[in-house]
């Protein structure tokens, strides 16, 4: 990977920061972008566009795990008592459905939070090399690996969209 | 960040005043421990008291975290950015001492893993018919997913945190904020989760408070046994949350200098929300009475009847006052917009709620069929103690969690403030 560099443009701007994505986008470059802002706006997601969040299919299943656990709890510890009580069936669904729902959205969400975890790669022990303080704060940057013949377009682009400071490494 | 400053000599006065209150709580419990649950005035036919009114009580303040959180953000509102985060910091602490209660009234609260499914010897398992177990379950979802929800909206503002600060400080917020740098991978999936916990936290507020209720509903007492109770303890619980977001906001904001962010439109939007809930809690509170007066059922007129006339009947008339006939005050733009009138209202609806549930609990209890099993509830010194002393408790909580975290969103402020682009640069 000798051939390859990396291009970091920071900027104050957040309209030219969002050129510089829709540009570098354009270029074929959307894949390999990686941005830092300290706030999510939806210019950002228009400028990047990418699909649905695989955080969705751990709500999905993490759903359908809390709903089967409501389900087999009560059905199993209440054949396996098998004491009638206030006159209703040992298997009696109204109650067992509260159990499952609640059973249903605790485990969904436990679940979906370990899938924003695995999908933001976090806790990420060592921060990226070119992370800054001030992008948690009012600055933004945008990170791209590409070929060294590509760069100085590649800079050309960050500057051109009022970046602050472009560095190639 | 400005919450997080070092405080003045007033904070720590009045955390002090709030753990002095806790202690005078924890004293008491540790009283009736000691001595037995006789020295509560529980007695037969009352036989759940103000720790089960203390109970539903603190599960309602709860719900508004959720609502100003969840549902006003499935609803694109804006202005729920910069209060929406003392409100959840709130429903975490109130669910907290809400869950104290039930295993306060237990009596032998060391004995509270009986409630939970456990595999053991005996091969014992909790009767899942049971509204009470029902409550275990939902409270402890409410608790989890609430803290959770919590702090998944803290983790931008924690890496904005540790960014800013030094030493011992910089190491405790860069292990909680879990190395987040806001790279568009992290912000993609966590809008992702945001948006889930927010959907699906809506049904769970309602499914909560709707559980609570059915700890009444449930059973053959008249006054109890209603199928309004559901959405009616709902409304009731939103509407006694949001009084106490008020009631917490003015003096918070004006503490901690945050008046440009937290600003009287917020608390008039707030107010605007305690007049809907409070029309349909007066709402419920006629229907009752309908219900009642309709069905030609003896027993439920005599409850509602002894309820108007009877020996609690002051703290009746308090509670519709409060409730249903204040919060209309709020219609006036000036009392909407006012501080002193917001935070004098919203305090006095707390009142009325917390008489709202006393009074269901006990006179219905007091008043049941047979008239030679009547009888009447005064709560002893030492309930009154753990009840003046969750008060503390919760209030301490608040202040410690707003001096550690940040008590107002910094991601979402962002947010909704202007982009600095080219043009405001030049």
């Amino acid at each position: 990977m000798s051939g390859e560099v990396e291009v970091t443009g920071r900027y104050r701007d957040f309209k030219g920061f969002v050129a510089s994505l829709k540009k570098l986008h354009e270029m074929g470059f959307g894949d390999r972008l990686i941005t830092f802002s300290p706030v999510m706006r939806h210019e950002l997601e228009e400028a990047l566009p990418a699909g649905p969040s695989g955080v969705r299919y751990f709500t999905l299943i993490g759903s359908l795990l809390g709903c089967l656990a409501g389900v087999l709890l009560t059905v199993i510890t209440s054949l396996r008592m098998n004491v009638i009580t206030g006159g209703k069936p040992i298997i009696s669904v109204p109650p067992f459905v509260i159990i499952s729902f609640e059973l249903t959205i605790l485990i969904g969400l436990i679940v979906t939070f370990l899938g924003f975890l695995f999908w933001g790669r976090l806790p990420a022990l060592k921060a990226h090399e070119s992370y800054d303080r001030k992008f948690s704060e009012d600055e933004f940057a945008v990170v791209l690996s590409c070929l060294r013949e590509d760069a100085e377009e590649v800079t050309l682009v960050m500057r051109e969209n009022g970046a602050s400071e472009v560095r190639v490494e | 960040m400005r919450t997080l400053e070092r405080p003045g000599r007033s904070y720590f006065i009045l955390l002090s005043a709030c753990t002095l209150l806790a202690l005078v709580g924890v004293f008491s419990w540790y009283h009736q421990i000691r001595e037995g649950i006789g020295v509560a005035g529980l007695n037969n036919p009352v036989k759940w008291g103000v720790y089960i009114t203390n109970f539903v009580f603190w599960v309602g303040i709860a719900h508004s975290g959720t609502l100003i959180s969840a549902i006003l953000f499935l609803f694109r509102v804006r202005w729920r950015n910069t209060v929406f985060r003392s409100a959840e910091m709130m429903t975490v602490i109130a669910v907290m001492t809400a869950g104290l209660f039930p295993l306060i009234h237990l009596g032998r609260p060391w004995f509270f893993y009986w409630l939970l499914p456990y595999p053991n010897q005996m091969q014992l398992w909790p009767n899942f018919q049971s509204p009470l177990i029902w409550d275990v379950f939902a409270v402890g979802t409410y608790f989890i997913v609430s803290s959770i929800f919590l702090f998944l909206g803290l983790v931008p503002d924690l890496a904005a945190v540790r960014d800013r600060v030094a030493g011992l400080r910089r190491r405790l917020y860069s292990l909680l904020s879990l190395g987040w740098m806001g790279t568009n991978r992290q912000w993609r999936h966590y809008r992702s989760a945001y948006g889930f916990f927010a959907a699906f936290a809506t049904p769970l507020v309602v499914s909560v408070h709707s559980v609570v209720s059915w700890d009444f509903a449930m059973s053959i007492v008249p006054g109890w046994h209603s199928t309004i109770f559901a959405p009616y303890f709902v409304a009731g619980a939103i509407h006694s949350g949001l009084a106490m977001v008020i009631t917490i906001l003015i003096p918070m904001r004006k503490y901690m200098d945050l008046e440009s962010y937290i600003t009287t439109d917020h608390l008039e939007n707030l107010a605007k929300l305690i007049v809907l809930t409070g029309l349909i809690v007066g709402y419920s509170y006629v229907s009752e009475f309908f219900v009642a007066w309709y069905s030609e059922n003896p027993f439920e007129q005599a409850i509602f009847s002894y309820r108007v006339w009877g020996d609690y009947a002051l703290l009746f008339w308090f509670m519709l006052i409060f409730n249903s006939l204040l919060p209309l005050l709020f219609l006036i733009k000036g009392m909407r917009r006012g501080t002193v009138s917001l935070m004098v209202i919203s305090i006095l609806i707390n009142v009325g709620m917390y008489l709202e549930r006393l009074v269901i609990i006990v006179s219905s209890l007091a008043h049941e069929y047979e008239p030679y099993a009547w009888g009447t509830y005064k709560p002893s010194i030492f309930e009154i103690g753990i009840t003046v002393g969750s008060l503390g408790w919760f209030l301490m909580w608040f202040l410690i969690l707003i001096k550690l975290l940040p008590a107002v969103s910094i991601a979402e402020v962002k947010e909704i403030l202007p982009i600095p682009g080219r043009e405001e640069s030049s």
